[in-house]
């Protein structure tokens, strides 16, 4: 992480930016994000912080502003490219009851793995699990039987096994009780390169810039 | 071997045992009555004029009439499953229409070559009823599976956009929700299709044997018909899925919201 804190590239641009739902409208987002940084939004539920990581991914639109994420602005043309460098967390991390598909958490693990091109290590697997508290006994149970924190978990080990250079964690601690959270923290500070952090809670992560 | 034929009193005074679903419904408040009636008035009135102007195209027997009368079926008929999708019709019009086109099209193919074979499949006696039961027989299975297909694609945002947010494709992401769709579409026509001749016999050989033919002869149009709208059913709807949602997304790979019916 040292070396990556010389270069201070931004990863990520956030200008001026306000999204708007209907009647609903967020408040204006305005920093930047260099490489080797931790950034945590530390701000009141409702202020739109989930919607600006889901502007950043490209899901909603941004009323105002700019995103320009690893020096490309985010619109039609440069999202795919965009979303290839990111890992999103989402803070319930739900999967479809699918019918055919493997069921397992490994099969989930797997399925994601699939689609990012990484191959499956299954001991880094093993080695994230216990990094983050999980029984590795886990990996055979249907995924959606986990509680939420464990699948919270599991989403961090993967975002640490598809190695992209910038993690939106969404809430990553939030069904985590205080051991767990310490663990979670402890994982992200070793393994994300980048990371842009939303709780509603203070983190103390040491290097991290709060808001 | 003549059939018997009931006249329009016999038919009138039969049909008076709709008194007793009528009860029944205004007993428990449905609010359905009127659309009930409705109903029945409408099939009434198509049936009467299919009785009348298919007397005249079997009798007239002019292919180019034949072809514009398939023309309407299947327009009918995709209307019919478009304005019963919860989606808007401009939309969902185009691909069930092209759906249709192509599932029908590959279908009666294989009517007119094989099944017909030494026959002609394009003599209206055969050719109008034949091509009313393909494009009949598919729009339940059509309507489950676009409705299906969209209430998916609607309810499962948060994990479909998760596999986009990790590097997949549209068609990885939905793959899932086209999955069930087309399961909730055919389980039941599935099930259907092992259940004829066992518990019900289907329309096709029940009129033929009420017409006098021989049962061991009915069953032959019976197989045919069960074959053949089930290839169409299923290419149609297949077919109207891949284009509906390659228009249904926007350039951020996210689910256009205007899709859907207000």
């Amino acid at each position: 992480m040292n070396d990556k804190l010389k270069n201070y590239l931004p990863v990520l641009e956030i200008k001026n930016v306000i999204i708007e739902f209907g009647d609903w409208i967020c408040e204006e987002f305005n920093f930047t994000l260099n490489e080797g940084e931790f950034f945590i939004l530390n701000k009141s539920s409702g202020s739109g912080k989930s919607s600006l990581l889901r502007a950043i991914l490209g899901f909603i639109k941004n009323k105002e502003g700019e995103i320009i994420c690893f020096g490309k602005k985010v619109n039609e043309e440069n999202i795919y490219e965009i979303r290839k460098q990111i890992s999103w967390l989402p803070q319930n991390l739900d999967v479809m009851k699918a019918p055919l598909h493997d069921k397992t958490t490994l099969g989930f693990i797997n399925n994601i793995l699939n689609i990012s091109d990484v191959v499956l290590d299954i001991r880094k697997v093993k080695e994230y699990f216990f990094e983050l508290g999980l029984n590795e006994n886990l990996l055979n149970s249907e995924f959606l039987s986990l509680s939420l924190g464990e699948r919270q978990r599991v989403g961090l080990s993967l975002c640490a096994l598809r190695e992209k250079a910038l993690w939106l964690l969404d809430e990553p601690t939030s069904s985590l009780d205080d051991k767990n959270t310490e663990l979670a923290i402890a994982f992200i500070k070793k393994y994300s390169p980048t990371s842009l952090i939303i709780s509603h809670r203070d983190l103390h992560i040491k290097g991290g810039k709060d808001e | 071997m003549n059939s018997f034929i009931p006249d329009w009193t016999n038919i009138a005074i039969g049909s008076l045992m709709l008194f007793v679903p009528i009860a029944l419904f205004l007993r428990a408040r449905l609010g359905l009555v009127k659309t009930l009636l409705i109903s029945i008035a409408r099939m009434g009135v198509q049936l009467f004029l299919v009785g009348f102007y298919l007397k005249y195209l079997i009798e007239w027997n002019n292919l180019p009439l034949n072809i514009l009368f398939l023309l309407f079926i299947i327009i009918a008929g995709a209307h019919t499953v478009g304005s019963r999708s919860d989606l808007k019709l401009k939309f969902i019009f185009p691909p069930i229409t092209i759906g249709f086109f192509v599932g029908y099209i590959f279908s009666s193919f294989f009517f007119i070559f094989a099944f017909f074979a030494g026959g002609d499949f394009l003599d209206a006696r055969y050719l109008i009823p034949i091509s009313g039961m393909l494009i009949g027989n598919s729009l339940t299975s059509a309507v489950v599976g676009i409705r299906s297909f969209f209430k998916n694609m609607n309810d499962n945002k948060d994990s479909r956009n998760y596999l986009i947010a990790s590097g997949a494709s549209l068609k990885t992401a939905t793959s899932e929700s086209f999955q069930m769709s087309i399961k909730d579409a055919f389980m039941p026509m599935i099930a259907n299709i092992s259940a004829i001749g066992l518990i019900w016999l289907p329309g096709t050989m029940t009129g033929q044997i009420i017409a006098g033919q021989d049962p061991s002869d009915a069953i032959k149009y019976q197989i045919m018909i069960v074959v053949g709208y089930f290839t169409c059913c299923v290419i149609t709807v297949f077919v109207s899925l891949w284009l509906a949602r390659r228009s249904a997304f926007d350039d951020f790979g996210q689910l256009k919201t205007n899709v859907y019916k207000v």
